[in-house]
């Protein structure tokens, strides 16, 4: 056509700058694909892979060679959740991982806010005291605590000699030293979650608490208690999940009241290499993780309530 | 029904030789004042000046290495923060975002541990105060800025303190609600009667809206005034420069009684009011502030009359600032209200301007 108008050739200009524009978005979108598609195979390749034939395999029986993924049976599902041994070490599990969020939380909490209060320079000091026992093998610290609370263990020496008790108490294998090792080791993943949030509530609201009259306690109780409890909620999600899937520190320094749900699955996986029994298990224990994470979502969408911490 | 805070009894101030030190560096250093019951006082300087310590030295929070606080007449250097009974509203507000508006306003009078009945009331009165009844339910990350300022406020007056300090708490506000919020708490101190302790940076807000303006410089007071009294007769060039633009002339001069005369390296004289202030050794300088100086006819009986051109030229919209060339080394800035019947110059005009002796004052 002629005569075209001056807009006419603007717009011709537009739609090409357009379909140049979302090829090279396309081949941004391509590119970002590229970098993490190692990632996802490795995923793909060992994790979701072996997690769906472990899950093939829950479903088998002892007779049939379950390679195939038949989904032929509940039956051990069946007898995990109906067998009286499997519903205790279940609530011992449950139990045990409890009592280890709480100790972990009364000795953490302290612990944070003192992180959280100190200077700079005392606190570069300080973090690492909590670090350092990250890096080291967890096998060497539950073995350690063998020695601590053993009976001719410093612990009992000591208190022997200061003459508090005539016999050694019995401190490890049992529930006392289940306790021990498994608060020790998961310390870290409380105090770093709480000394976060602690690290980012305002100076401001303590000085405002305080000038609008409530003593030390009561800006403590009502002010900074409220405002850490993020801090509080993540860090016992963290300690209690990884608690219920516990393996080396209740095997070590428990006894045989103290078995938990990872036990009994390498007890069936080693010993009585009945696998599919074992793949059940441990689907529970994954589907009681997931369950305890999606209520701690629940629960912790009052920290979007909260909203930013500052106007 | 709830009652209204009635008016408070405002209680005087008074800072004795107060000084801090964090260890070799000192952020105040020997401020004395007194703050009258019921006045309305700015600290005023730069960051580092020290006007924020001194607050917190008031409020509580941090402690003197030497000197005294005393207020209505008490020493309280030895009293905790929270035992003080001070009403204050922080920079960021502080409200605790835990809380709802409710429970923030009532969170000083459980601490206080009055009745579920009188904290209702009091809370009601104290929103009612700052004109947002309704808002109780309301989170805090519900309100805007200005609402949020308004809780404070409410939360700060609902135990009815006789001192009320505030840091710099119209800071993150933009300029319309700074006014309202401005013209609210003046409203609130008339009503009130309330002594109020005001911390900024702001000349404009000590200007407008203090009794007494304590300016601070590098950890020091350098003048306590009216805001008449720090704009007209400036203590010293620090005072002068912070508060409002300043021409400085400075040159070889005489001070004969109240007045003095002052001459420039560019040769010209200058006739204006001795203040007392920095007149030795023969150098003085000088001050004179930008509306002083106006255009004066061929005759005129000021003493201060010179003629200059127009070397650049700033529109304000309701006035014009002019920078008018007088000397070889003199320039002088001047600023002009708008009206219909003016004509803005231009560039390169030439014109003679002059101002009274009166204007003019050493620094």
């Amino acid at each position: 056509m002629g005569g075209r108008g001056h807009g006419d050739r603007l717009e011709i200009v537009n739609t090409d700058g357009r379909w140049r524009l979302r090829w090279l978005y396309a081949r941004e979108q391509a590119f970002f694909f590229l970098l993490v598609t190692p990632a996802l195979v490795l995923i793909a390749v060992f994790l979701v892979y072996p997690l769906w034939r472990m899950f093939a395999l829950s479903f088998g029986s002892a007779e049939s060679v379950a390679i195939d993924f038949d989904f032929e049976t509940f039956d051990q599902y069946r007898r995990a959740i109906s067998t009286r041994i499997y519903q205790n070490v279940f609530l011992t599990t449950f139990w045990i991982s409890f009592l280890t969020t709480l100790g972990c939380l009364v000795a953490a909490y302290p612990v944070a806010y003192l992180l959280a209060s100190v200077s700079e320079r005392t606190r570069t000091i300080l973090i690492p005291l909590i670090v350092v026992p990250f890096w080291t093998s967890l096998l060497v610290r539950t073995f350690a605590w063998r020695i601590i609370l053993g009976r001719n263990g410093p612990i009992n020496d000591t208190l022997e000699w200061l003459g508090l008790i005539d016999q050694p108490l019995s401190l490890v294998f049992n529930r006392t030293g289940t306790l021990v090792g498994m608060i020790h080791i998961m310390l870290p993943f409380m105090v770093l979650p709480i000394y976060a949030v602690m690290r980012g509530i305002p100076r401001e609201y303590l000085q405002a608490a305080e000038n609008l009259g409530a003593g030390p306690f009561n800006t403590w109780w009502r002010v900074y208690l409220p405002l850490s409890l993020p801090g509080v909620g993540a860090g016992a999600l963290l300690v209690f999940i990884l608690s219920i899937g516990f393996f080396i520190t209740p095997a070590m320094l428990g006894g045989a009241r103290d078995r938990m749900i990872s036990n009994m699955i390498e007890i069936q996986i080693n010993q009585v290499n009945n696998w599919e029994f074992a793949s059940a298990l441990a689907f529970l224990l994954l589907a009681a993780t997931l369950l305890l994470y999606f209520v701690y979502a629940r629960l912790m969408s009052f920290e979007k309530l909260y909203g930013e911490q500052r106007g | 029904m709830a009652r209204t805070l009635g008016a408070l009894k405002g209680a005087g101030i008074t800072l004795r030789d107060l000084t801090k030190r964090y260890g070799r560096v000192e952020a105040l250093r020997g401020a004395s004042l007194e703050i009258e019951a019921g006045h309305f006082v700015t600290l005023l300087g730069p960051s580092g000046s020290g006007k924020t310590t001194t607050l917190m030295m008031i409020a509580g929070f941090v402690i003197p290495t030497s000197g005294d606080i005393l207020i209505d007449g008490e020493s309280v250097v030895g009293t905790p923060a929270y035992k003080r009974n001070l009403g204050m509203v922080f920079q960021h507000y502080s409200l605790f975002p835990h809380m709802n508006v409710y429970k923030n306003i009532a969170f000083p009078l459980e601490m206080r541990r009055m009745s579920r009945r009188e904290i209702q009331s009091r809370v009601h009165s104290a929103l009612d105060l700052v004109r947002l009844a309704g808002l109780e339910e309301r989170r805090i990350n519900q309100l805007s800025g200005g609402q949020q300022q308004r809780i404070a406020l409410a939360r700060a007056l609902v135990y009815e303190p006789s001192v009320l300090l505030l840091d710099e708490p119209l800071g993150a506000l933009d300029l319309k609600l700074r006014q309202e919020l401005q013209s609210e708490l003046l409203r609130l101190h008339e009503r009130l009667g309330v002594t109020i302790v005001y911390v900024t940076h702001d000349q404009g807000e000590a200007l407008t809206m203090s009794d007494r303006v304590v300016v601070m410089d590098a950890g020091a007071i350098a003048q306590i005034g009216t805001p008449e009294e720090l704009y007209k007769r400036p203590a010293n060039r620090f005072v002068a420069d912070f508060i409002g633009e300043s021409n400085f002339i400075s040159g070889t001069g005489r001070v004969q009684g109240a007045r003095f005369t002052l001459q420039t390296r560019d040769g010209l004289r200058f006739v204006g009011t001795a203040t007392g202030a920095g007149s030795d050794q023969g150098t003085l300088t000088a001050v004179v502030r930008p509306e002083c100086i106006v255009p004066v006819p061929e005759t005129s009986d000021l003493p201060n009359v010179f003629s200059g051109e127009v070397r650049s030229i700033v529109y304000l919209g309701d006035a014009v600032k002019y920078e008018i060339g007088i000397g070889s080394e003199t320039t002088l800035t001047v600023k002009w209200a708008l009206r219909a019947a003016v004509n803005v110059l231009q560039r390169g005009d030439r014109l003679r301007v002059g101002w009274a002796v009166e204007d003019m004052v050493t620094v």
